[in-house]
């Protein structure tokens, strides 16, 4: 069993809290990515995972036995750095065979060449065993790192940002390559990065980390359908959720959510409870691009101003203007409209949230379609 | 003027800097190499004739400081105080030099070492090491000198081997510490995960990446205490005096100065830092660390 | 205000061909990027715009008149940089003054140039302020409005959001094309990213090699690709590419996907040609591909579902059979389960054939 368990896990440096009380779950096998924004503690986490940052507070514990005070070593861990941390001056048989000649029971001659080159054909690189770093490509340096890893079969295994500097292309073809070695190995990997495309296509589950703090862990597909916060929201989903101000008052036992051009009612009930027990606070309503339709101009729908449209080929982003701020609406490609078309916003209601102003989430539709479009409520007109 | 005439009127300007630096440069070693083939009478002009070339080459330069005769065996050795022997100097300068040089190397770049990786002596010390190095040799000597009179090192092959590593030390740290400094720190954790001790990590990972940069710190610092003459002028006596030390001293009371044979001996002096630098020239390569990570 | 123009622009570095034999013409008043890989050239070719590099060979016009030789600082060129070129110790204000100021404009009229483009670039808060305590996306902002204030005819950028976070980008990508709508300049923008030439340009010049592949709209380029590279390089999920053949079924020309029974794909009568044996590639992007029922028999190809990479508003699955694996997007409802068999269907207006030596697209636009 290889679990990692943290436990309140806190690092300072100087002034700066890099991590602040980090508790963390990770199952045996898991596919565990950590996305977070740079200088959110994320690395200080894998390191203080792999022993090389020794926590202020907390322990760390692998496979139920606390590694807390274990030298690195010891942990039975691998890990593979931004920049790689290829040896470069050694062949990439030796950089692969380094980590099998420190340890103790350092296997013999035959049984070390039996793994470097059991490694090397797993990652496609057997061709390249003689050759040094500087000889190989981006994609063939990030294979031989992940070979170093791979060929003493630790029971965990930790990524740090190991793709950012690849190009697209690369990119693209080394996260399957990633996702598919790792189901094979079966074993723990902790995915450090900062490009939620990553985390999204990659995980079985993320935990989104910001000021070393953990704001929610959960499979990719719960973090984009129910963020637990505003923050979440736009850290998961290009472009980022739109957000707009709302009020929020009980009229004749209907709950309404007064946006600038528009109003929405729903029944308080349990759904909407937490919606109705925030009244007072500043809420804000979040939509998704995807979920938000540009239509033509309809006096039920609010109005707004196209200010950019942006062709991506597969889809267009059309960026709109709408009561002083911008809203990102991603339309299906060959979408007809120009800047300064007037147009009308359509929002799929069963998929929007409800957060506090910078703060927690209240509701998500999911799919559910308690809130209903309520026309002409007389104030806030479409402008 | 067209175009053709102005790029060939820049290429012969160019030339002509470079000639006139070369002949700057060259026109010692030019009249080092002659001098020490010179027989006495060349050595200074004589009714206003310059020996350009030796007109009667002779190796009796060189014969004279290895305990021979300027002359061979016969006549003028008149002129000759006393015989001396350059050997012993020699040796003593190269133990001195090598000496102080791996000592230097040694302590310099562990401490080097510890500054970069593990900011060791926090933001003072590598500065006060620098500090070391502003004060002119000049400066010290003469307490240097007592201290070594009562310490027993004065006249000894320890005592010089000493002062030149102190005295070259905070250079092997500056020049090592960039060089560590531009290894990822990477490298060494890759090598503490991989089951490396922290020693183990420092010899099998990062320093074969700083190998040039050791090469190159170990030429500049022998060379510097190979061509030291004020310290071993004031701290050795006649027993271990090194070769630039004796090199000054070659003088007889017939004809002062001998030039002929103090060029013999500086073109001895010549042949161990030339062949170092042959020696170690593949080493000394940069952008070994190449390859170690993407950029 | 500038139309340029590149007539068989080349520049060698040595040995090195940089940018071979270029012809381009960006006109008045677009935005135009120059994309393509790191090593294509692009950056080669905007610093011959800017005078920063002399061409080896070919011409270089502004308006009409030949500018090739003319040094950098009287082409009236603006240039933003990757890193941003910025005095950190002065204040917003003087950053973008800075022009100005070694151009001896009197104090009262840079006060007033400097607020307008402050206006512009939505800075007005922080004109004072030192540069230090500036967030990244105001200096950035900064460091175009430093270019912005001398009113250059052209402005080049040279990958100046690759140092930005991914929310700012888009941003900063939103606003810049607003504020080439609104000041009308020729805008040349230089970059890897596909994304940004795709969301931001009128047209994109897309390189590889020194080489210039394809000059067309983002539409162009990403439904017809001119060669491979192109609709390789286009599109943020990597077109799909298989080994086929061209072949027949009942007697009408199709194409047949090599090593997969039944997989052939009558397309309309265009010419195509192909190498020995009718030997070429097939290509179509995962969108243009649908997961169908395996038992339906509506399917072009059958295989097991190998990877699922939800990424947000749509869902990547990956189908394998046997050594080919097809990318196909589908909605995150219409999820499969790995280890599934599915069916998979080709909009057919959407393949594209490319030659297997050549790499260019075969029997024209099929869109």
């Amino acid at each position: 069993m290889a679990d990692v368990t943290l436990r309140g896990v806190a690092r300072r440096f100087g002034g700066r809290t890099a991590l602040d009380g980090v508790d963390l779950d990770i199952s045996d096998g898991e596919f565990f990515c950590v996305l977070g924004p740079p200088s959110s503690g994320k690395s200080t986490l894998l390191r203080t995972i792999v022993g090389l940052e020794p926590p202020d507070e907390g322990t760390v514990s692998i496979g139920g036995r606390d590694v807390t005070d274990l030298a690195p070593a010891a942990r039975d861990i691998a890990i593979v750095f931004q920049n790689l941390a290829l040896y470069p001056d050694k062949t990439v048989y030796d950089n692969l065979a380094f980590p099998l000649r420190q340890r103790k029971d350092r296997p013999g001659r035959d049984e070390e060449r039996r793994r470097v080159e059991q490694a090397a054909r797993t990652l496609g690189i057997e061709k390249l065993l003689s050759r040094r770093p500087a000889q190989l490509s981006g994609g063939e340096r990030q294979r031989v790192a992940i070979g170093r890893a791979l060929v003493r079969t630790p029971r965990v295994f930790l990524f740090d940002e190991p793709l950012s500097a690849l190009d697209a292309l690369l990119r693209i073809r080394m996260r399957a390559e990633l996702k598919h070695l790792q189901r094979e190995l079966g074993r723990t990997l902790v995915y450090v990065t900062n490009d939620q495309v990553e985390a999204m296509s990659m995980a079985d589950r993320v935990c989104v980390l910001e000021s070393g703090r953990v704001l929610q862990v959960a499979p990719p597909r719960v973090v984009y359908d129910r963020p637990a916060s505003t923050y979440v929201s736009r850290i998961v989903g290009t472009p980022p959720m739109n957000l707009l101000p709302i009020e929020i008052r009980v009229v004749d036992g209907e709950l309404r959510l007064q946006a600038p051009g528009f109003s929405l009612a729903g029944p308080p009930g349990p759904a909407l409870e937490g919606v109705v027990n925030a009244q007072g606070q500043r809420l804000v309503l979040g939509a998704r691009p995807e979920d938000i339709s540009i239509v033509p101009p309809a006096r039920s729908l609010p109005t707004a101003r196209v200010v950019a449209v942006e062709p991506l080929g597969g889809e267009v982003v059309v960026d709109v203007e709408f009561d002083g701020r911008i809203v990102k609406a991603i339309e299906p490609p060959g979408t007809a409209v120009a800047p300064d078309d007037l147009v009308g916003l359509q929002i799929d209601l069963s998929r929007v949230h409800v957060f506090v102003e910078d703060g927690e989430a209240l509701y998500h539709a999911a799919g559910r379609s308690d809130l209903t479009l309520v026309e002409d409520v007389g104030v806030g007109s479409p402008r | 003027m067209s175009a053709l005439a102005k790029r060939r009127a820049g290429v012969i300007l160019r030339l002509g800097a470079v000639a006139a630096t070369l002949v700057v440069f060259l026109f010692p070693v030019y009249w080092l190499v002659t001098m020490a083939f010179k027989p006495q009478q060349e050595w200074a002009p004589t009714e206003g004739q310059i020996f350009w070339l030796p007109h009667d080459w002779t190796f009796g330069n060189f014969r004279r400081i290895f305990g021979g005769s300027a002359t061979g065996d016969s006549g003028l050795s008149f002129l000759i105080s006393t015989p001396i022997d350059a050997l012993t100097p020699i040796l003593n300068s190269l133990v001195a030099s090598v000496g102080g040089t791996a000592l230097a190397l040694v302590i310099g770049t562990s401490t080097a070492y510890g500054i970069s990786r593990f900011g060791a002596g926090g933001k003072v010390l590598p500065f006060q090491i620098l500090q070391l190095r502003m004060f002119p040799p000049i400066a010290i000597i003469i307490p240097v000198l007592f201290l070594w009179t009562y310490l027993k090192l004065f006249d000894t092959l320890p005592g010089l081997v000493i002062i030149y590593a102190a005295i070259t030390f905070p250079f092997v740290v500056w020049l090592m510490r960039s060089f560590f400094d531009e290894v990822p720190r990477e490298i060494r954790e890759a090598a503490i995960v991989d089951g490396c001790s922290e020693l183990g990590a420092f010899r099998k990972a990062v320093l074969p990446l700083v190998r040039g940069g050791l090469a190159t710190t170990a030429l500049f610092v022998f060379i510097l205490n190979w061509s030291d003459f004020l310290i071993a002028l004031v701290l050795t006596s006649q027993r271990v005096h090194t070769a630039p030390v004796f090199l000054s001293q070659i003088q007889s009371a017939a004809t002062g100065q001998e030039y002929g044979s103090q060029a013999a001996l500086g073109l001895i002096l010549i042949i161990p830092p030339v062949l170092l630098s042959i020696l170690i020239q593949r080493h000394l390569v940069r952008g070994l660390t190449f390859g170690a990570v993407k950029r | 205000m500038a139309r340029i123009e590149l007539n068989g622009l080349s520049k060698r570095f040595g040995d090195v061909t940089a940018v071979e034999r270029l012809d381009l013409v960006i006109e008045d008043g677009t935005f135009t990027a120059l994309l393509g890989p790191s090593g294509c050239g692009k950056t080669t070719t905007m610093n011959m715009i800017a005078g920063l590099e002399t061409p080896s060979e070919g011409e270089l016009r502004f308006d009409g008149s030949d500018v090739t030789r003319l040094p950098a600082g009287e082409r009236n060129v603006g240039f933003v940089f990757q890193s941003y070129a910025i005095f950190t110790h002065l204040s917003a204000f003087e950053n973008i003054a800075f022009g100005l100021r070694v151009r001896d404009v009197p104090s009262d009229e840079i006060v007033e140039e400097v607020h307008n483009v402050a206006r512009l670039l939505q800075l007005g808060g922080v004109l004072e302020r030192s540069v230090k305590e500036l967030s990244v996306n105001d200096l950035q902002k900064v460091a175009i409005g430093r270019s912005m204030v001398v009113k250059p005819d052209i402005f080049l950028l040279d990958e100046p959001f690759s140092n930005l976070d991914a929310a700012f980008r888009t941003y900063m990508r939103a606003e810049l094309k607003r504020l080439q709508r609104e000041l009308g300049q020729t805008m040349v923008y230089v970059t890897h990213d596909q994304v940004e030439a795709m969301s931001m340009a009128e047209r994109i010049a897309i390189m590889n090699n020194g080489e210039l592949q394809q000059y067309g709209s983002p539409d162009e380029v990403y439904n017809a690709p001119v060669n491979r590279f192109v609709a390789e390089f286009v599109g943020s999920l990597t077109m799909n590419f298989l080994p086929a053949r061209i072949g027949a079924v009942d007697g009408r020309p199709a194409v047949l996907l090599a090593g997969a029974p039944g997989a052939a794909i009558e397309l309309p009568a265009v010419q195509m040609a192909g190498g020995p044996d009718g030997a070429l590639t097939f290509g179509i992007r995962p969108e243009h591909v649908e997961v169908v029922d395996a038992t339906t028999g509506r399917h072009d190809l059958r295989g097991e579902v190998r990877l699922i990479e939800p990424l947000g508003p749509r869902t990547v699955v990956h189908v394998g059979d046997g050594e080919r694996e097809l990318r196909v997007v589908v909605r995150p409802s219409d999820e499969p389960r790995i280890g599934d068999c599915v069916g998979v269907r080709f909009e057919r207006s959407r393949i594209h054939l490319f030659d297997d030596a050549t790499g260019r697209t075969l029997g024209g636009d099929h869109g």
